[in-house]
């Protein structure tokens, strides 16, 4: 103690700049990364989120000639505010083609066009046609509909296709899309099995993913409380939501069990509706593998089908 | 070392942190000096309303009204200080604290919020080459600002009374350094974020203020912890995969409790 109030204060700082700096190194040396090598095949194809990484999997699983990879984290649930990191920006640079979800859930995009022009984004909803009622331009939730997922699966294999190069790659690509097509095809059967027990359900929604969930299933939408990670309920939307349960009978709520949880279980106690969990599919569960989003979408459709029953 | 400058944005960083650190230390020295610490943080905070009030009247570019409303804030807040007859950090709170509620209350309402709230932290890893000539711009006006009115903020913090018997004009003085703290924070905002900018404004120079013998030793230090803290931050967060202000932050909150210990002995 004694030397340090002696030390002139231009000395003092040095030492701690000089300790904090070879602490740091240490950090580095133990937990950092020395950073995204690029890979070696000649095609790198980078995802901007869980969804739609699933989706690029699926299509180019068993081409050597093309790396996937996820931009984000696979915990990090919707891009709304989104910040990029050092490691997002280093796979962007090392990245040929960047696949989005489109319809501006990826807020960082104007900072990825201007700073790595060379980077082919492809938009998957960027051209997709909808019936009317489909909220199209103020919610980018596509994935949540079998027919709008199923464009989006289209378009991506329709761009992928024009920046692979190889014939046998592209057999492989077409393949794979036929295949992933099926698969949703399928699913899409077991959801029109199961629609007419929907149909015409009047439904309050807790997050605004479930819009196209109600669509596909002509459910009647009386008011949609969208929860997520940045949003503040008010005392007057919940006495709304609690006046629309009575007024229309709403008979089950659509919920998002990490945001909407705490609001759904207050209104149910409160009115006694039912809460029926859907899986937004943002978020990589563990032992998820490529076939996830049939998977998790046959359990959402599982869930609703016994909801619709009741 | 080299493969981290390969990356067009860790260079744009790098050269974001060498303007901007100087310029929000040596503005930082004179809010720490004037004990204005308070006064800065309210004014980050009203960023957003800045921007809600901004979408309420129709202006697209957010930092637009951003840096109006921080100057009318600004202003405000100034007024409030000379005025008050409560005290003054009480009412700093209140103008903050309500002006902030104000700015999530529109912002929410519209469905704005999400599409501002990464202004929160802020993102200096977005800066591109054509922003920092704005930059550069901006902290030479901060300098020369300083450079001519160092003297007569010293002697307004300082004795007011004093200054005001050397014809120093104290509510001009005192009015230009709102504005031009008001300009420096809401232009840095973007890349900093509204949580962080005022650790980047206050810590450098409050360490600073511990270990500083005179006036000189104080901004000389300011700014190399500023810089510093801003460069080692960068370094670490690219091996880290950590996000870049939080790590700024961290840092120059390092030395302020280790430049604390030096001035308790």
């Amino acid at each position: 103690m004694k030397q340090i109030k002696n030390m002139s204060g231009g000395l003092y700082l040095a030492l701690i700049m000089l300790i904090i700096t070879v602490i740091s190194c240490a950090v580095i040396s133990l937990y950092g990364s020395a950073g995204t090598a690029a890979d070696d095949r000649s095609t790198s194809v980078l995802a901007s989120f869980y969804p739609v990484y699933i989706t690029a999997q699926n299509l180019l699983a068993g081409i050597d000639d093309a790396a996937v990879s996820n931009l984000s984290d696979p915990q990090t649930g919707c891009l709304h505010d989104y910040t990029l990191t050092p490691e997002d920006m280093k796979q962007l640079s090392v990245s040929d083609i960047f696949i989005i979800n489109g319809g501006g859930i990826e807020a960082f995009l104007p900072d990825v066009v201007r700073s790595y022009p060379s980077v082919k984004i492809i938009d998957a909803g960027a051209d997709l046609t909808a019936p009317e009622n489909y909220p199209l331009s103020d919610n980018q939730h596509y994935w949540m509909s079998l027919m709008l997922y199923r464009e989006q699966v289209q378009e991506i294999s329709n761009r992928l296709k024009s920046e692979l190069t190889s014939s046998e790659d592209i057999e492989k690509l077409t393949s794979n899309t036929s295949e992933y097509l099926s698969k949703l095809d399928s699913l899409k059967n077991k959801a029109d099995l199961i629609k007419p027990l929907l149909t015409g359900t009047d439904v309050i929604l807790f997050h605004e993913a479930y819009e196209y969930i109600a669509c596909d299933y002509d459910m009647n939408v009386r008011y949609i409380l969208d929860l997520d990670e940045e949003r503040q309920v008010s005392a007057g939307e919940v006495a709304e939501v609690i006046d629309y349960i009575t007024k229309y009978n709403i008979p089950f709520i659509l919920v998002e069990e990490i945001y909407g949880k705490a609001t759904a279980e207050t209104v149910a106690k409160q009115t006694g509706v039912d809460i029926l969990y859907l899986d937004t599919i943002t978020r990589e569960n563990p032992g998820d593998t490529s076939d996830s989003f049939i998977e998790r979408m046959t359990e959402n459709i599982n869930r609703l089908s016994s909801f619709g029953s009741r | 070392m080299s493969e981290l400058f390969s990356y067009g944005f860790m260079k744009n960083a790098f050269i974001a942190i060498l303007i901007i650190a100087p310029s929000l230390g040596i503005i930082g020295t004179m809010v720490v000096q004037r004990q204005m610490a308070y006064f800065s943080d309210a004014l980050g905070h009203s960023a957003l309303t800045g921007i809600a009030i901004g979408t309420i009247l129709g202006v697209t570019a957010p930092t637009l009204s951003m840096v109006c409303f921080g100057i009318v804030f600004a202003l405000v807040l100034n007024h409030i200080k000379f005025n008050a007859r409560a005290s003054v950090d009480t009412l700093i709170s209140v103008c903050a604290s309500t002006s902030l509620a104000l700015g999530l209350a529109i912002l929410s309402k519209g469905g704005n919020f999400s599409k501002y709230s990464a202004l929160l932290v802020g993102d200096v890893l977005s800066i591109n080459s054509e922003e920092l000539p704005i930059l550069a711009v901006c902290t030479a006006a901060t300098l020369i600002y300083y450079a001519i009115s160092a003297n007569a903020l010293a002697a307004t913090g300082i004795h007011p009374t004093l200054a005001k018997s050397s014809r120093i004009r104290i509510t001009l003085t005192d009015d230009l350094f709102a504005i031009v703290t008001a300009i420096l924070v809401m232009l840095s905002i973007r890349w900093i974020g509204v949580l962080l900018i005022n650790a980047m404004l206050i810590l450098p120079a409050a360490s600073a203020r511990n270990i500083a013998h005179n006036m000189r030793q104080y901004h000389i230090y300011t700014l190399i912890i500023a810089l510093f803290s801003g460069l080692l931050g960068l370094f670490v967060s690219y091996y880290t995969n950590v996000a870049t202000g939080p790590v700024i932050v961290i840092y120059a909150g390092l030395i302020y409790f280790a430049t604390y210990i030096k001035s308790k002995n």
